[in-house]
């Protein structure tokens, strides 16, 4: 019966099926019904414009949350349970690996289908938006398998994000998790303000330029989530269950 | 169930010896085990062995590697005689002495122990 | 025993906290020893330092200073030691929405010694059902399943953290009977800690005293209980009888003294002081404790 602590390490987290799967196909399920409805209330009143809906984001705050319980409540209940902290964060990294695999999968198959049944038969955009790519070429016109590595991609950030900050409050408690969200923030203001002072647009511009939206999401994406993972490691380490 | 102020292995051993004196636990009988009696009176299973080896020590019980412990010939007659040396010690002092307290002599003892007799 | 290493040996253990003014130590320099195959009692008040040592001991928490080390290796993060180990707090956490069915599949999952029939038995006998939520369990079910998992899980070397709170009387003779039936069948080292001794004493081979943040006692429960004597009688007689034996509490009654001394009596000296008129009432192991940690002394029996 013995197999690989880091499995078991993952299917312990996995054991509830709610977090990983009832839950955010509920969350999910919940936004796309409503803005379905929403969109024919809309068509019903006689208009007649392309629609656009941003209702596909809920589950990734959802997934933020999955992140943060993920140490907050799962890490000292895998300690009761005698599993080192590199076994328990080796197991999140897979089951947050194969979950937003899966998600961005799903997600990919649902902007399919929008494509192909005309946006829902109302003309409307809620999983496959138009994405810039190299060169200018503008998806989606044949269900481009962006779409999977951007949600799923996305769906690791808001994981690791999410991840990371618990493992602060964690380890530090709630000043340092208040602290940790305050630094953050003003990091990203000192560097927009940075950014203008010292013209740093062009040479961003470069690094990313705008025809290349999906490869652009796609790095930062990876760089935010990297950071989180890189985070959440460092201190894992020395966090009290 | 125990007196909470003595050890209680010792008390195992007691309740053990009670049995072999009256008869309860006949002598090549096989005593209960130590996990027996910590099961039965909730206690510490080590402290059950305390008090079977006490009476390991004392010759009343024997063990039989491998199948458990048993009454030993002549442990009840033993016991008897041990307990009958001890009689003056733990039962004619205390009464001795309370009735010098009470002003109580030898003789009006001595009736009183022979009344009781009879009324019994 | 010298040949297998102690299933926890306790270096100078300490746990200091920071807080306003200075340093707190939740654990002071402990050390000690816990051989294999035995139960022990680790007795304190709360917040005396139980929970502390026990988080210590397991790597659940991190030492200020000092080493545990569980069957001669430090738990932390050391699979091999790890899996002889179980510890589920008093007030353990457990992932958002689990039910108690969730927590058992995970124990099962988790423990190389899991017994699932044993499990499933215990779930029954204590009444624990296993679809409710445990967010929504009361405090004797939660306590349940602590002991369903610290039962069933058979680690070599497994912590009760107060495992009779909320239960009622027929669960916790199903949680002493069902402990000692598989502690016979299954020697292992058993800490059950506890704030309430009288609860425990029975079952107990050993007893450790935490009293804030330091061990004050250590000794077989064997030679505690008793270990401390109550002589009642005239005063000049009970003062004559304690002897040189040190004095725990004293108190006047006109010629009568209560007379409460460290030593015990037995045989010659029983019959001796009951001669003499004196009452002698052994203390209980709960007595005994109380007697000595107000006394404040370091005690070795």
């Amino acid at each position: 019966m013995m197999s690989s602590p880091i499995l078991v390490s993952a299917r312990v987290q996995a054991t509830n099926r709610n977090t990983f799967v009832w839950v955010p196909l509920l969350v999910l399920g919940g936004a796309t019904v409503l803005t379905l409805a929403v969109w024919w209330a809309v068509k019903a009143a006689g208009a007649e414009a392309q629609l656009f809906s941003g209702s596909v984001q809920a589950p990734f705050w959802y997934l933020l949350v999955v992140g943060a319980q993920t140490v907050a409540l799962t890490f000292p209940f895998t300690q009761a349970l005698s599993i080192s902290r590199r076994d328990f964060w080796l197991g999140a990294m897979l089951n947050f690996s194969v979950f937003s695999i899966l998600f961005g999968t799903l997600l990919w198959l649902l902007g399919i289908i929008e494509r192909a049944t005309g946006g829902w038969w109302m003309n409307g955009t809620m999983f496959a938006f138009p994405l810039k790519l190299e060169g200018g070429v503008t998806i989606p016109e044949a269900g481009s398998a962006w779409y999977l590595l951007l949600y799923a991609l996305m769906a690791m950030m808001a994981l690791s994000v999410g991840f990371a900050f618990g493992t602060v409050y964690k380890r530090f408690g709630p000043t340092g998790l208040t602290l940790a969200i305050t630094g953050t923030v003003a990091a990203l203001i000192v560097l927009f303000f940075l950014s203008v002072k010292l013209d740093w647009w062009p040479t961003l511009q470069a690094w990313f330029p705008v025809d290349r939206f999906a490869g652009n999401v796609a790095i930062i994406t990876a760089l935010v989530a990297g950071i989180g993972f890189l985070v959440s490691w460092a201190l894992i380490r020395r966090v009290p269950a | 169930m125990f007196d909470e102020s003595r050890p209680i292995f010792f008390q195992i051993a007691e309740q053990v010896e009670e049995q072999v004196l009256d008869g309860t636990l006949p002598e090549g009988a096989r005593a209960p085990s130590s996990n027996e009696l910590a099961s039965f009176h909730r206690i510490n299973p080590a402290t059950a062995a305390k008090g079977l080896n006490l009476l390991v020590d004392a010759g009343i019980l024997h063990k039989q590697r491998g199948i458990g412990m048993f009454v030993s010939a002549g442990a009840q007659e033993s016991l008897r005689s041990r307990r009958r040396e001890d009689f003056a010690a733990t039962y004619l002092t205390p009464v001795l002495a309370e009735a010098t307290r009470l002003g109580i002599t030898r003789e009006q003892l001595a009736q009183m122990l022979l009344s009781t007799q009879e009324e019994a | 025993m010298s040949t297998i290493a102690p299933a926890l040996e306790l270096r100078s253990l300490s746990k200091r906290y920071r807080k306003r003014g200075g340093a707190v130590a939740a654990l002071n320099n402990v050390s000690t020893t816990l051989e294999p195959e035995r139960i022990y009692g680790l007795l304190g008040r709360n917040g005396a330092g139980k929970s502390t040592l026990m988080s210590l001991a397991t790597a659940q928490a991190f030492p200020s200073s000092g080493e545990a080390l569980v069957f001669g290796h430090t738990a932390y993060e050391h699979r091999p030691t790890l899996s002889k180990i179980c510890f589920v707090k008093e007030s353990q956490k457990y992932p958002d929405d689990f039910e108690v069915r969730h927590a058992l599949h995970s124990a099962s999952l988790a423990f190389p010694n899991w017994d699932a029939d044993f499990a499933r038995r215990l779930t029954q006998e204590l009444r624990l059902p296993t679809d409710r939520r445990i967010k929504k369990l009361s405090r004797g079910q939660l306590s349940a399943v602590g002991i369903v998992i610290g039962l069933a899980s058979r680690a070599e070397l497994t912590f009760f953290d107060e495992p009779y709170l909320g239960l009622d009387a027929v669960a916790r003779q199903v949680f002493y009977d069902r402990l000692l039936e598989d502690f016979a069948e299954h020697p292992r080292t058993i800490v059950l800690s506890s704030h309430l001794i009288d609860e425990v004493a029975d079952v107990l081979e050993h007893v450790l005293l935490l009293e804030d943040g330091e061990l004050v006692l250590d000794a077989p429960a064997d030679e505690v209980r008793g270990g401390v004597t109550t002589l009642h009688g005239a005063t000049a007689a009970v003062l004559e009888t304690a002897g040189p034996l040190p004095v725990l509490a004293r108190k006047d009654l006109g010629p009568v003294t209560q007379l409460t001394v460290r030593g015990r009596f037995e045989g010659a000296a029983l019959a001796a002081a009951e001669a003499q008129g004196i009452g002698v009432e052994p203390a209980s192991l709960q007595q005994t404790i109380v007697f000595l940690t107000r006394a404040g002394e370091r005690a070795e029996l």
